[in-house]
């Protein structure tokens, strides 16, 4: 096609086309007639005018193009007649591609939405190689604080880590989840303050930082009404008075998989919690690092700057360099988060993927039965010329024509509960993503909706162009339901049955004994360590409340333990096994008399502790599971447990999870 | 006499070429290439009419309605300059293929 050819089509034939034409070729009839004098012999010499028209008509147009739009508008007024058929084949699919969409978008979010902090296209987020290939984590914080004032690559590198504080704002007290930044956190990350300002330089004082305090959006909201008033009000966190001197911007939560309700500036964290020690020890892992790149710096020259950093540093801390990688600022960009959620994301795919399935085997048979029942009107069209690929063509735009509505609708539900559902599973956690549907949500739910109406296109294609020129086929489309029935069982017996697994497990799990009662059980945390009393301070407080709530009427027994069972917190110190000297990882307790007849735990030899026990550090009891791994074929009371004497065994209970437990 | 059918692509070659003798409506270039094929070639309207579109759409040949003898309208056709030129490549693309099949019927 040479250029003129292309314009003249464009400019398109002349108003008068088919009128010239149509005297054009009278013309021309006329002229044989007077010469051949028989109008039989006229009609053999020039031959069918119809085509004629058809075909000179071709020769302007782009043939394609107008055949869609025709076969548009015929599929239109084919679906509008029979709308039963239309709306049933829609909504099955729009029940695959709406679940199939919904969880395209959370993982378009997850993978690819990055926090919401300022520039987030230059920002990466800094992991180190610690331990075994492929674990990683943030720096230990002096290694952050050698890097973050060494490296060139960055035009800023910050840091955080998470705690738990108590804060008390005059009569109330609640507990907030913070995170603990370096003080250049908000210029590095921030997307402005919504009052205020950020830290002060000063606040990155280890010994004496300064005692200041950015609230959460939310938290202002909700804990203070959006007052103006709170900057420069004075907040008791653990004890210890600080000033809220900002509020960030509406939507910050920095690059944080859950929302924090305030940041306060990283010294803070060792003297809010004593009891944790020195926290700017190598020792101690690990925070999260996030640093923005120079423009000028790609992400290969700041790992290999990193890697000659770290091994200067850990030089002098005698221990061998990490491994650096930089990932963009998303969910999944962290391996850590990836390997968590991966399986997860997979199940729930391939659970996705197979409605979207059982919806296209669904949408085949209904367009196979339909096809059944337009034979004569596709025969019609066959006789009056039309080739097998024409007829495709149309029954193809037609399933195009469904699926789009289809892919429309679900469009609207993916992008309306997308949020709703993940927020819903994942709790807090969601809190600093926001769901948008973005051009990767489109396309996805667009090539997921061609993929749909090309599959649920292909079975009744098939059976017709098998069927077009052969008036009965009746036995063969037949066969072809009957397996695209028997499809449809298959998926769906698939699906019940996984869902009905997950349900008889969690029926199962909650009907495992913990090993312990718990029916009549109530469980009292009085925050004692969050106050940074330590445990010669804690004792008269706990003997107290103890008393006091023996005074209640109904309460039959009272004890305390420093670990919940099954209550998220554990104690693990390492014991020598008296028979393979193998190192065995043990939890424990620091438990009160009492408290193994208060959670009914069964006694299996010795005794239990006597409230004279309750001073004594040289004794234990330990559970079954123990004492069967350290002393098969003795009697364990008496034996030796590190500096300890075993008094008594009690049956195992599950302390950590439903799965296992010891102690 | 049995009609022939002509070698595909053809048709515009000889058209091309019956309206370098001057413009000619789409009857004139049928009778014109019945009667100096020997009453040979018979291109009916089917195939004729289209491939003056195709000239047209090309722009290969201009058309202009006209008065005949006989105070009949029809639609004269034109030879534009790109039409020669067209004319040109393909009496070559022609020659070639002729030269080709000949030069297999007689060696074989």
């Amino acid at each position: 096609m040479n250029w003129r050819n292309f314009i003249n089509r464009l400019r398109g034939k002349s108003t008068t086309f088919e009128e010239d034409l149509a005297e054009e070729l009278e013309f021309h009839r006329a002229m044989t007639e007077v010469k051949l004098g028989d109008s039989a012999a006229v009609r053999r010499a020039i031959g069918n005018s119809t085509l004629a028209i058809e075909q000179a008509r071709d020769a302007w147009a782009f043939v394609w193009l107008r055949d869609f739009a025709m076969d548009v508008r015929y599929g239109l007024r084919a679906l509008a007649a029979n709308k039963t058929f239309t709306l049933a084949t829609a909504g099955a699919l729009t029940l695959g591609l709406g679940v199939t969409g919904v969880v395209f978008s959370i993982f378009n979010t997850l993978l690819f939405a990055p926090w919401n902090i300022r520039d987030a296209g230059s920002v990466v987020q800094v992991l180190a190689e610690r331990g075994a290939p492929g674990r990683y984590s943030g720096f230990v914080w002096p290694e952050f604080f050698y890097m973050r004032d060494n490296a060139q690559s960055f035009t800023g590198m910050t840091a955080f880590d998470t705690t738990g504080i108590r804060v008390t704002q005059g009569d109330t007290m609640w507990t907030a989840m913070a995170n603990v930044v370096v003080e250049n956190y908000f210029d590095v990350l921030g997307t402005g303050f919504a009052l205020g300002r950020g830290f002060s330089p000063s606040s990155g004082d280890y010994k004496n930082p300064a005692p200041e305090i950015v609230l959460h959006f939310d938290t202002w909201m909700t804990r203070f009404g959006g007052d103006q008033s709170v900057l420069g009000r004075w907040l008791d966190l653990n004890g210890h008075r600080l000033q809220v001197v900002g509020v960030a911007a509406q939507g910050f939560s920095g690059p944080s998989p859950r929302s924090p309700a305030l940041w306060v500036p990283a010294p803070w964290r060792q003297i809010f919690h004593p009891e944790a020690g020195e926290f700017n020890t190598p020792n101690r892992c690990c925070n999260e690092v996030f640093a923005r790149l120079k423009p000028s710096v790609d992400r290969k020259n700041a790992t290999a700057e990193l890697a000659t950093l770290s091994a200067r540093y850990r030089e002098t801390i005698n221990r061998k360099p990490d491994k650096f990688l930089l990932v963009d600022p998303t969910v999944m960009a962290n391996p850590r988060f990836f390997s968590q959620a991966a399986p997860i994301l997979a199940a729930v795919s391939v659970a996705a993927l197979l409605v979207l399935l059982l919806a296209c085997a669904n949408a085949a048979n209904l367009q196979l039965a339909r096809a059944m029942s337009r034979r004569h009107e596709i025969a019609v069209r066959a006789s009056l010329g039309a080739g097998t690929g024409r007829i495709l063509r149309q029954l193809i735009t037609e399933s195009l024509l469904v699926a789009a509505l289809a892919g429309g609708a679900s469009l609207l539900i993916s992008a309306w509960l997308a949020g709703y559902v993940f927020g819903s599973i994942a709790g807090a956690e969601a809190g600093s993503l926001r769901f948008s549907l973005d051009w990767r949500v489109l396309a996805g739910i667009l090539a997921l909706t061609l993929a749909a109406a090309l599959l649920s296109d292909l079975a009744p294609a098939w059976t017709l162009s098998k069927g077009l020129h052969t008036p009965t086929r009746a036995t063969q489309s037949g066969r072809l339901r009957g397996v695209l029935l028997g499809v449809q069982v298959a998926l769906c017996t698939t699906l019940v049955s996984g869902s009905s697994l997950l349900v008889r497990a969690l029926q199962e799990a909650r009907q495992i004994s913990p090993g312990f009662a718990f029916e009549d059980v109530v469980r009292l945390d009085p925050r004692l360590d969050s106050s940074g009393a330590n445990t010669a301070q804690a004792q008269p407080v706990l003997g107290a409340l103890a008393e006091r709530i023996s005074a209640i009427p109904g309460v039959k027994r009272i004890a305390h333990s420093s670990v919940v069972p099954l209550g998220n917190s554990f104690n693990a110190t390492m014991l020598s096994n008296p028979r393979t000297q193998a190192q065995t990882r043990v939890g424990f307790a620091d438990v009160s008399a009492n408290f193994h007849q208060t959670l009914r735990i069964p006694l299996r030899a010795g005794r239990y502790f006597e409230t004279a026990d309750e001073t004594r550090k040289d004794i234990v009891i330990i559970d079954e599971a123990l004492a069967k791994q350290f002393w098969p074929d003795e009697n364990p009371i008496g034996q030796k447990v590190g500096e300890a004497t075993v008094i008594g065994v009690v049956s195992s209970i599950h302390i950590r999870g439903l799965a296992g437990g010891d102690v | 006499m049995p009609q022939q059918e002509l070698l595909p692509g053809t048709l515009d070659l000889l058209v091309l070429k019956t309206l370098t003798r001057g413009p000619l409506h789409g009857y004139g270039i049928a009778q014109y290439l019945l009667e100096h094929s020997g009453q040979l070639l018979q291109v009916g309207e089917g195939s004729l009419y289209p491939a003056l579109q195709r000239l047209l759409v090309n722009g290969w040949t201009e058309a202009e309605w006209k008065l005949t003898e006989t105070g009949r309208r029809a639609r004269v056709y034109k030879l534009t300059a790109a039409g020669r030129k067209r004319l040109k490549e393909e009496e070559r693309e022609f020659e070639r293929m002729v030269g080709a099949i000949q030069s297999i019927l007689k060696t074989v």
